[in-house]
């Protein structure tokens, strides 16, 4: 088979509209933020992150259209929709977005689970089209991701390998996901800072730190029940906390940088 | 938000008192190490060492003056011995010390103890009078550590951050850590 | 012309003198605060005199640090300048946090003049020809770097901007100190003065921060500046008296004058003499 010139699949296409939706969500997503912005809700916008909104907006708009142009070359309905469950959370999560800081949260976890659905994608679709298109889609999500990090104050490169872990399965049926919860034992370390400061969980969770930061950060237990080697950036640290109790630490290069975590049976 | 306490709590007092009997301790070590350098146990002393502990001996007598004086002037007695256990592990440790090499080295572990007491304790002192004081004697061990860090041939300023890692609590043997290398 | 510190401090002086008279309250607590400074040398802090500067301080940076009077004396209270400053005191005081904000911000502008000033040092090929100081000066000049990205984060924490400029009063005092940075000994010379009023400026803000854990990060930094000075002070001691060759790890510590053991360290309490007040580096 010359997966150059296969038409896209049944299974192509319905990826394809699956992309669709989710470019339409996040052209709605900008274009309700560029709204916020300019009714003043969302309190001053700064002139760089009124740029990207626009020209993100754009970017999705494009994804969309040429999403729809292979529907419709397939015979299909062009999606004018977005997935409703989707949606529906999205704009809850938008109800409760104050400032640009909740906005760009927000588009982050929108750029995240696009990207990802596009890797893969990427990885089951069968067209040359298909693929060359996920394909020349996927690493703009990824730039989109690196400059809200950045604006976030966070390292913007910081995975090694892209994922797939935020990947949207669409929903109906077949659909197995709506949005993916971020994992509830993760603490980012960020501008010197845990966050979450505060973590509560079970006996038997395993918390994972991920230096987000720019600088070489450490994980260190005051009591001594867990302590990391130097975490460089991008790099990570995993605990399993076995027993209940509460566990202050702190960074064992920045004296100022304490958290806790409490452990519940 | 911070009280603007005119007076020294009796917390700051508490810190304070562990800070004059680390410093006493520091000012009897030095002592000790000039004693054993006039008496030749040490070798040959170079003229910059000699001068260095005859110098921050005096910095550790000033600030245990300091410390004293704020303890006096709440009603409390002036300390006039230090912590009993570190003294000992201090002492066991002096025993061993033949060279001036030796000598620096346990000299950088007391610096090291004393200037991460002191940032600690200026997190957690409330007067303005005990942090200013705290806050004033901290960066000069910091200068001590790395003078003596030069002098064992490492780099001299080796942390982006000062820690509170071998801050000494006044209970506790002394932090089971080495001097820092570069 | 050779760079001289005595110069450079004496204009730092002066330019503190030469602030406005709408500033003269506060000028009066630094002055005090100078005074202090140079009368207990070797001694302790007088710990009641300064509890009573840093609560004026910080009641000063609360009000803006002047008063509807010395506008009334200056014959500014009719003027538009006079008008909105009234506006300014009219309204409610600053918070704790704003103070706490401007100090941060201030700490980082200190902070990125000493990465530039440094970075400025990396050009100069009496600089990079010794590969100690050289080795020095890249490792403190990312030292710097970090602690001015932690002061930063801290002051974005309190909801504040983040300081991305060099520190407005020193940076001209450094552009016009280049000129005379012709040998190593007027570049650490240069640099041992901004680490000390870094020093002096994080420990004067120790009593001004309003919580613990502030003062944890100001004086982790401190600590880090003062050991940046007692490295210079003996650097610059070895080049003065002719003995550059002792400027390596390891040295030869038989061969080390007997004053290299005590120059780093002048006195036995640090003193905020050249302490750069919040304000100066503030941004909104």
């Amino acid at each position: 088979m010359n997966i150059g010139t296969t038409a896209p699949s049944a299974g192509d296409l319905a990826i394809g509209a699956v992309a669709a939706g989710l470019e339409l969500v996040a052209v709605n997503t900008y274009a309700a933020a560029l709204a916020a912005a300019g009714a003043g809700s969302i309190g001053e916008v700064p002139p760089a992150v009124a740029e990207f909104v626009t020209t993100v907006q754009g970017h999705h708009q494009a994804a969309l259209d040429a999403w729809n142009g292979v529907l419709t070359a397939g015979g299909q309905a062009a999606v004018t929709a977005p997935p409703a469950g989707l949606e529906a959370t999205v704009n809850e999560m938008f109800a409760t977005v104050t400032d640009v800081v909740g906005a760009a949260e927000l588009a982050l976890m929108l750029e995240e689970i696009a990207a990802a659905t596009y890797l893969d994608a990427i990885g089951k679709l069968e067209s040359g089209a298909a693929i060359a298109l996920a394909g020349s889609i996927q690493p703009i999500d990824r730039q989109h991701i690196a400059v809200l990090l950045f604006v976030l104050g966070r390292y913007p490169v910081p995975d090694t390998f892209a994922t797939a872990d935020m990947a949207f399965a669409g929903e109906g049926e077949s659909a197995s996901n709506t949005i993916p919860a971020a994992a509830a034992s993760s603490i980012s370390i960020v501008d010197f800072a845990f966050d979450p400061d505060g973590l509560e969980i079970a006996v038997g969770t395993t918390v994972e730190w991920v230096n987000n930061d720019a600088f070489d950060h450490s994980v260190v237990a005051d009591d001594g029940t867990f302590t990391s080697e130097t975490i460089e950036p991008g790099g990570t640290f995993a605990f399993e906390f076995t027993a209940p109790g509460t566990f202050p630490y702190k960074c064992g290069i920045h004296p100022q940088m304490i958290a806790s975590i409490t452990v519940t049976e | 938000m911070r009280t603007q306490t005119a007076a020294p709590s009796s917390g700051d007092l508490a810190i304070g008192a562990v800070a004059a009997g680390l410093e006493l301790l520091a000012v009897n070590t030095y002592g000790a190490a000039l004693a054993a350098a006039g008496a030749g146990s040490l070798g040959a002393v170079p003229p910059a060492v000699a001068e260095f502990a005859t110098t921050v001996q005096g910095h550790h007598q000033a600030a245990l003056d300091a410390w004293n004086g704020v303890l006096t002037a709440s009603g409390q007695s002036a300390v006039t011995s230090p912590p009993a256990a570190l003294e000992a592990t201090v002492n066991g440790m002096f025993a061993t010390v033949t060279d001036v090499i030796g000598a620096a080295e346990l000299a950088l572990r007391l610096e090291q103890i004393a200037a991460a007491t002191y940032l600690d304790a200026i997190g957690k002192l409330e007067s303005d009078a005990a942090i200013a004081l705290a806050g004033s004697i901290q960066p000069i061990d910091r200068q001590h550590i790395a003078v003596l860090l030069f002098v064992l041939g490492m780099y001299p300023v080796p942390e982006t951050f000062a820690t509170v890692d071998m801050a000494f609590d006044g209970g506790a043997m002394m932090p089971d850590a080495m001097p820092a290398t570069s | 012309m050779k760079f001289s510190e005595r110069a450079m401090k004496g204009l730092i002086e002066e330019s503190q003198d030469l602030q406005s008279g709408a500033m003269r309250d506060a000028q009066a607590s630094r002055q005090e605060l100078r005074d202090i400074g140079a009368s207990r040398a070797g001694q302790a802090p007088d710990l009641d005199r300064i509890r009573d500067y840093s609560i004026g301080r910080r009641n000063l940076l609360k009000t803006g640090g002047f008063g509807l009077g010395v506008l009334a004396t200056g014959g500014l209270l009719g003027t538009a300048f006079g008008q909105r400053v009234s506006a300014v005191l009219k309204q409610p005081t600053q918070t704790d946090t704003n103070v706490d904000v401007q100090i941060f911000q201030t700490a980082a502008s200190l902070e990125n003049l000493a990465v530039a000033t440094y970075g400025a040092a990396l050009t100069l090929p009496f600089i990079l020809d010794n590969a100690v100081v050289k080795a020095f000066a890249e490792t403190t000049m990312q030292q710097h770097a970090e602690h001015g990205a932690a002061f930063n984060a801290q002051a974005a924490d309190l909801g504040g901007a983040r300081q991305t400029a060099t520190n407005p009063k020193y940076t001209p005092i450094v552009e016009d100190a280049k000129a005379g940075l012709t040998d190593a000994l007027a570049v650490v010379t240069l640099a041992a003065t901004l680490e000390e009023v870094a020093t002096d400026t994080y420990l004067a803000n120790l009593t001004l921060l309003s919580e613990g854990n502030m003062r944890i990060l100001m004086a982790s930094v401190m600590g880090v500046e003062s050991q940046h000075l007692a490295t210079l002070r003996a650097v610059g001691a070895l080049l003065e008296g002719g003995a550059p060759q002792l400027i390596a790890i390891p040295t030869d510590v038989a061969a080390l004058p007997a004053a290299a053991g005590s120059v780093a360290f002048p006195q036995a309490f640090e003193e905020p003499n050249l302490a750069s007040p919040p304000e100066e580096g503030a941004v909104s």
